[in-house]
């Protein structure tokens, strides 16, 4: 999971992408420990536990769970468990090129 | 006085022998469901105790095969047929069988004999466990048809939850992914499939909205499975409308692990892959 997730950070610089994460780790020094031993350099929200008030607003019941925003902040893809890097990436892909269009075009 | 004392010998032999005889369906029903929660009981602490590697993967393999169960509650409920026991069989099939063939024949049963049943809730609720052309069907005639009040709250309840869990991503994976459509294809059939391509996500989500929106108004105060009908549909509600594939995602405003406070909308502008995620 975190290979694929530092891979696509680092693929998408400079793109409009962002890799957010919500936690549900209780304790914060493993929490801290895990953060720098797998090298994640993107953001988390702190949920605390599975059943911290941002999954339970999500109504999160498996763990990953993933979900895709376009640039407008609209749902376009959810997945429980990962759906496989491939997916994912093509996923993400066409969702950033549509992004960078917008962009370019606003200019 | 030789022929009295025979005679009382012979009446509780016949009686044992009578019980034996005519085992009630009920009994065979609960003898099946036991021995199938014994093995559960058996594999569940296997795994537990397994310590190698080894020992985990031997402990699997004692998983019970609802497949071979299967068979043997849909036999009873056949032999049976109009009886609680072919009820609570079929509803065990729809719950619990792995393959597609079973649980449509089991639900085969159950629309032909038991949508109008006061006790059919249970059986609806299983009918969502799923994505499963006969399970559609179902939910809709015990909804139209039956009389109970309380069986009508939970078919309501269950086929907004199917259209919302079941329907819906399934019609989504079918238009992103060719390796999706062809899999339900082979497990669940061609003409299925076909059928779901069909389908609009726009008058999907309508529908569903429509039925929670019922469901909370027409039968909000029904118990089900312990939870007052209004209370499960809302939650239910608020995820279809907010966090399906389409909507506006709720915005989320939290602390990171340095006790920062940011939101999901600073990302607005940016595609966003949020990943719930544990190191747990």
């Amino acid at each position: 999971m975190y290979p694929h997730e530092r891979s696509l950070v680092k693929k998408m610089q400079g793109r409009p992408f962002a890799l957010v994460g919500v936690n549900s780790d209780r304790d914060k020094q493993e929490l801290q420990e895990a953060l720098e031993k797998e090298h994640i350099t993107w953001r988390s929200f702190w949920d605390k536990s599975t059943g911290g008030p941002i999954a339970s607003t999500w109504r999160v019941h498996g763990w990953p769970t993933l979900y895709v925003l376009d640039a407008r902040g609209i749902i376009r893809y959810k997945w429980v468990g990962g759906p496989g890097e491939a997916v994912m990436d093509k996923a993400i892909e066409k969702l950033v090129k549509q992004a960078t269009v917008r962009r370019t075009a606003a200019r | 006085m030789h022929r009295v004392v025979g005679l009382l010998l012979l009446l509780p032999a016949m009686a044992m022998a009578g019980d034996n005889a005519k085992k009630q369906p009920m009994d065979q029903y609960q003898a099946l469901v036991k021995q199938y929660n014994e093995q559960m009981d058996a594999f569940r602490e296997a795994v537990r105790s397994a310590k190698t590697p080894q020992q985990r993967q031997q402990a699997f393999l004692r998983q019970p095969k609802t497949d071979k169960f299967a068979p043997k509650f849909l036999s009873l409920a056949r032999k049976h047929p109009r009886t609680p026991a072919a009820r609570e069989s079929t509803t065990w099939v729809v719950g619990h069988a792995s393959s597609n063939k079973f649980r449509g024949q089991a639900l085969g049963i159950l629309r032909r004999d038991w949508i109008k049943d006061a006790k059919v809730g249970p059986a609806c609720m299983a009918a969502t466990d799923i994505l499963q052309p006969q399970a559609e069907p179902f939910l809709r005639a015990v909804l139209a048809k039956n009389p109970n009040h309380d069986a009508q709250a939970t078919a309501c309840l269950a086929l907004a939850n199917y259209l919302k869990d079941r329907v819906m991503p399934a019609v989504e994976n079918i238009k992103d992914r060719p390796a999706s459509a062809t899999r339900y294809a082979n497990e669940l059939g061609k003409g299925f499939v076909q059928r779901l391509r069909q389908l609009r996500p726009a008058k999907l989500d309508e529908e569903a909205d429509a039925l929670y929106e019922r469901a909370i108004r027409e039968y909000g105060d029904v118990e089900v499975n312990g939870q007052a009908v209004a209370s499960v549909a809302r939650p239910e509600l608020f995820e279809l409308r907010h966090l399906t594939i389409g909507k506006s995602a709720p915005d989320i405003t939290g602390e990171d692990i340095d006790g920062k406070t940011f939101k999901l909308s600073d990302y607005r502008g940016k595609v966003v892959l949020l990943d719930f995620w544990g190191n747990w």
